[in-house]
């Protein structure tokens, strides 16, 4: 949203840098590319970075550290395309950093200084600013998240951009409990897929908050064929929010949960058992890490 | 255009990029955050008429309020007493500016404490259902507040304080059954209420709240999706010149986030 503002404002001096971490959804590079080359006609940078972060994930289970490091490589990604855009193309012109910040953020950093019950501190920057001297650009400051989607509207987005789930920076790590491995990722990201097809098919889609698969490295007994076999377990959350301060489960129909269910023990291998995450926000959160 | 006029249009542009707004955000109102649960809300309601709303934090000094050129200014609720020792406090000169204000709970009891009235611990606190009975003299219609809206009113209340005694010129405009509701100073247009209009258990609240931009501060409805595309890509235009500018896409999958701000990794 903030950079289709702000690329109508000024065109292709704007850059937007897409990095592929490796723990996006499945096609989701390519069709998020696609997306805002093709038909938002955005300029894009997509970088394919997955092998640094799985090399950095190596072997760490503490999720802490997981975002750390995902946190940390994501900004060294960032920052070296910007240089080279900087020493390229750019010529040293680069002077503004879009952020897509709202009004919540804003009230939330302003209460601080006041004596308002709601102090809280606030940062999203992550660490750029100090290393890389941009002003920011924050075009939406001042809107109410459905203040954002209904300028979406007017600025002629589909309405599946509109619609989008949302999904946790550090991607499928935090969604996939203990290492985090490609064939750990390949089997979430089958799942997942799943899940999201099966909901959109029964129409819940947009009437959700999120709706995706956890991966537990939980083994347990199971039978396909005359075989015993002895698989992981895939949790399913589907979630209903406003503003993700609270959630709630949704109490899908029994029939949505079976076909994803048995879609999901069918098609991806490895996987023996799927559970449905009956806990709402508080005191559980929506993600699972 | 003569040289003075010309400083003056200079000055008050520089004044406008100065406070980083722009036209339709001007003439709106400003609503002064007492630490309410709801001061979001009361904002939201006003922009959904169409006005421009902005939050300051209530201490915030009477030169920001009025880089604004608010049409009127509405006081939050807040979870204090006026007696408490680090009770929450504008600065009074908001209530001698001649702008329209509307306190809200709090906000009333701060209007009443603040213009020489008197507010108690009440003895019997008023949580949630409510019932409001308008009473001026003259009915509803002679109160501009309460104009266009029946004589009883099931409203939202959430206090522990309350008003015993108003501020000279004031003058009772409802009363709930234990505790004065609603008064108005039409001389200095300054209206309070001690229910809460915003929220949507308040019936005809959004009612009150029209009244009180578009009949109390003549507020014009210009806030819309479209001003504030033509304005934001007009006032990017002007910022950046001809420097380039960096976008993180990678929240892309992140709708409301879009751009820089996925990397506060936070847990959703």
């Amino acid at each position: 949203m903030a950079a289709v503002l702000v690329h109508r404002a000024m065109g292709n001096r704007l850059t937007n840098i897409f990095v592929n971490t490796g723990l996006l959804r499945k096609h989701e590079f390519e069709s998020t590319l696609e997306m805002l080359r093709d038909r938002l006609k955005l300029r894009v940078i997509g970088v394919d970075a997955s092998d640094r972060f799985l090399a950095q994930l190596k072997g760490i289970t503490d999720p802490e550290e997981k975002r750390r490091r995902i946190g940390r490589e994501f900004i060294a990604v960032f920052a070296e395309q910007a240089q080279k855009l900087q020493a390229g193309e750019a010529h040293g012109e680069i002077g503004y950093l879009v952020q897509g910040t709202l009004y919540p953020d804003v009230i939330e950093s302003v209460s601080v200084k006041g004596p308002s019950s709601t102090i809280k501190t606030h940062h999203n920057v992550g660490g750029l600013p100090e290393k890389m001297p941009f002003a920011l650009i924050e075009p939406l400051r001042d809107l109410f998240k459905d203040e954002v989607r209904q300028i979406g509207k007017e600025l002629g987005l589909p309405a599946e951009v509109l619609v989008k789930h949302p999904f946790p920076g550090p991607g499928l790590a935090v969604r996939l409990l203990g290492e985090v491995n490609p064939t750990q990722l390949a089997t979430l990201r089958e799942a997942d897929a799943i899940v999201v097809e099966e909901i959109r098919k029964a129409g819940f889609y947009e009437k959700v908050w999120q709706a995706f698969a956890v991966l537990l490295p939980i083994r347990s007994v199971g039978v396909m064929g005359d075989f015993r076999t002895y698989g992981q377990t895939v949790v399913v959350r589907v979630v209903e929010s406003d503003d993700a301060m609270t959630a709630d489960w949704v109490k899908l129909p029994g029939e949505v949960l079976a076909g994803i269910s048995t879609r999901i023990v069918n098609e991806v291998s490895g996987v023996t058992r799927v559970v449905y995450d009956v806990s709402s926000k508080p005191p559980s959160t929506i993600e699972w890490e | 255009m003569t040289e003075s006029a010309a400083k003056l249009a200079a000055e008050l542009a520089g004044a406008q990029e100065q406070a980083g707004r722009m036209k339709a955000e001007l003439g709106g109102v400003v609503v002064l955050d007492f630490g309410g649960q709801y001061t979001q809300l009361i904002a939201r309601r006003i922009r959904e008429q169409q006005v421009f709303a902005a939050i300051l934090r209530c201490t915030a000094p009477v030169e920001e309020i009025q880089k604004l050129a608010p049409a009127g200014i509405v006081l939050s609720g807040g979870p204090s007493s006026v007696y408490d020792a680090d009770a929450p406090k504008c600065d009074p000169k908001v209530l001698a500016l001649g702008i329209p204000v509307l306190g809200i709970c709090y906000g009333m009891q701060w209007i009443t404490h603040t213009l020489g009235g008197k507010v108690e611990k009440a003895a019997r606190r008023e949580y949630g259902r409510a019932q409001l009975k308008v009473g001026c003299e003259g009915g509803p219609e002679s109160s501009a507040l309460f104009s266009g809206v029946p004589a009883a009113l099931r409203v939202w209340n959430s206090h522990g304080d309350q008003v015993l005694a108003l501020p000279p010129g004031f003058r009772t405009i409802g009363m709930t059954e234990n505790a004065v509701a609603a008064v108005e100073d039409v001389q200095r247009k300054i209206y309070a209420v001690e229910f809460h209009p915003e929220v949507k258990h308040t019936e005809r609240g959004t009612e009150l709240l029209r009244n009180f931009l578009f009949r109390v501060c003549k507020a014009e409805p210009k806030w819309s999706g479209a001003a504030f595309i033509e304005e934001t890509t007009a006032a990017i235009r002007e910022k950046v010149g001809n420097k380039w500018a960096i976008c993180s896409a990678a929240a892309w999958t992140r709708p409301w986030r879009p751009c820089w701000c996925t990397v506060r990794w936070e847990i959703a």
